[in-house]
């Protein structure tokens, strides 16, 4: 789904996370947020993960118990297609990310390989390894991917070579905070390449109940409304 | 915003045997949100719209929903899934939401259907409580199929009681009014009562066309079987809010195929 305001002065791709129906209810802040960042000046692109919705049929022979790092690389993959078949359409517009807990992990796995990316806006990015996220009722293989701060080696990778082209600001509930801090002390030569934001008192994921949404939508517009002042060709 | 030229060309895609497109269509004033599949090389004159469940459950469904519809296509046919009034990325609000302008959605999904993917016989496919929508659209329609998933044909007992495992599930002890899962029940839908369930009775003793109600095998009795519909039994136990139904998929999709190889068994009603 793209939200085109027809006179827009830069790109942006919405990753939301993957909870079922990211476009509806308690999730529906992602597409009111599309269209409000459309109206701000944002052409917005926003899509269905693997499996879900109308990515019914992207990995559609997937057996339920593979392993859910497959379902990662797939959407990787979603992402590195659909990516590029936006940007061919947004020519002359700066590009940016967004990304919401798995979809902030999944925009981190592309940026890396995205030297022109402008920058990526990540709300409580998932650090960890999958395995602890999912556990091993979803059949998953061990990653063997923990570092001895608990980060997943993957991400704390991708993050630095992301990092070495491109800002990131990073939005965390205190709660969450720790994790980042690890980020930081693991990447110091990159520390002053990303903003932390943190919300006091508060636990951000996960990202889907209201009063945390709110939260969210509030300081994301914030920060978006200021890449909009700043982007060539904006009135602001 | 949503339509400018250089993006509407990508609302369609035709590889691996299979059409796709997603589109708007109007209903009661109000732009709704569509998802075609259809086989690329039609064989079977048969189009199936699902009406999704309600909420949650909606969320939790969509794989179903999708799989019933993508389904269809894989048998020769067309499969639909809409999103209801201020659900998705269909415009209206969902508090406003009424049964009336469900059963008018699903019928419009319908016609959408048809129109692009034309001379076909049409089935109304409802989900939980999205079959009492189903067999209300199916009337208005006058389609020739209802397929009955899992079904709760009382709406007004399905809210009471999706609400009540809200609240259940909430452990605050703060007790939600009107909220059910962060979705907001529909007032319309609520008041309306015993009246809404007597006209989706009404609308499923008057169909006359080919249905079939499929269900887990081990569903907690709370309605009785649709005695018109052919019942159709999947292994298993029916749970609220289960990730997939893969059960309940194959069996719907097994009595998609047995009834439609004969297309001319779904004309309209």
């Amino acid at each position: 789904m793209v939200h085109d305001p027809g006179d827009a002065v830069a790109a942006l791709i919405l990753l939301h996370d993957r909870a079922r129906g990211g476009r509806a209810g308690p999730n529906s802040m992602w597409t009111r947020m599309a269209r409000e960042l459309a109206e701000l000046g944002f052409v917005v692109l926003r899509f269905d993960y693997s499996r879900e919705r109308d990515g019914f049929v992207i990995g559609r022979g997937l057996e339920s118990s593979a392993r859910p790092g497959l379902r990662v690389d797939l959407d990787l993959q979603l992402l590195r297609e659909v990516g590029s078949w936006f940007w061919e359409r947004v020519p002359g517009l700066e590009l940016f990310v967004v990304g919401s807990c798995f979809g902030a992990s999944t925009a981190v796995g592309w940026a890396r390989e995205q030297p022109d990316v402008a920058g990526m806006f990540l709300v409580v990015p998932w650090l960890r390894t999958l395995q602890e996220r999912l556990g091993e009722k979803d059949g998953g293989e061990r990653d063997g991917d923990a570092r001895p701060d608990g980060l997943s080696g993957r991400m704390v990778d991708a993050f630095d070579d992301a990092l070495t082209h491109m800002p990131a600001w990073i939005l965390v509930g205190e709660h969450e905070l720790p994790d980042v801090q690890a980020l930081r002390r693991a990447l110091p030569q990159r520390a002053q390449q990303f903003d932390v934001v943190v919300v006091p008192g508060m636990a951000l994921y996960p990202p889907h109940y209201p009063d945390t949404q709110a939260v969210v939508r509030e300081h994301l517009m914030r920060r978006l409304e200021r890449v909009v002042a700043a982007a060539p060709g904006s009135a602001a | 915003m949503h339509d400018a030229p250089r993006w509407s060309q990508a609302a369609g895609w035709t590889g691996d045997g299979l059409r796709r497109e997603v589109f708007f269509f109007e209903s009661g004033g109000v732009r709704l949100y569509g998802s075609l599949y259809a086989a690329a090389e039609p064989v079977r004159p048969v189009g199936v719209v699902v009406c999704p469940s309600w909420g949650n459950e909606a969320d939790r469904g969509d794989r179903l929903a999708h799989g019933i519809a993508c389904g269809m296509a894989d048998l020769g046919g067309a499969g639909v899934v809409f999103d209801y009034p201020g659900y998705g990325d269909s415009a209206g609000d969902p508090e406003a939401m009424t049964m009336d302008a469900l059963a008018a959605a699903a019928s419009d999904a319908c016609a959408a259907g048809a129109a692009r993917f034309p001379d076909a016989g049409w089935i109304v496919a409802g989900l939980m409580f999205g079959a009492s929508v189903a067999c209300l659209g199916a009337a208005r329609a006058a389609a020739g199929g209802l397929l009955l998933v899992q079904p709760s044909l009382s709406p007004s007992a399905y809210l009471d009681r999706v609400q009540r495992s809200a609240n259940r599930s909430n452990l605050s002890g703060e007790l939600q009014e009107r909220v059910a899962y962060g979705y907001a029940l529909p007032r319309g839908l609520d008041e309306a009562g015993p009246e809404l369930d007597a006209s989706v009775a009404a609308a499923l003793e008057t169909f006359r066309g080919r249905g079939a109600c499929v269900r887990y095998a081990d569903t907690p009795k709370r309605d009785p079987d649709p005695d018109q519909l052919e019942l159709v039994e999947a292994p298993g136990r029916w749970r609220f809010g289960a990730k997939a139904y893969p059960e309940l998929a194959a069996a719907a999709r097994g009595w998609l195929d047995r009834s439609t190889r004969d297309s001319e068994a779904v004309g309209s009603g």
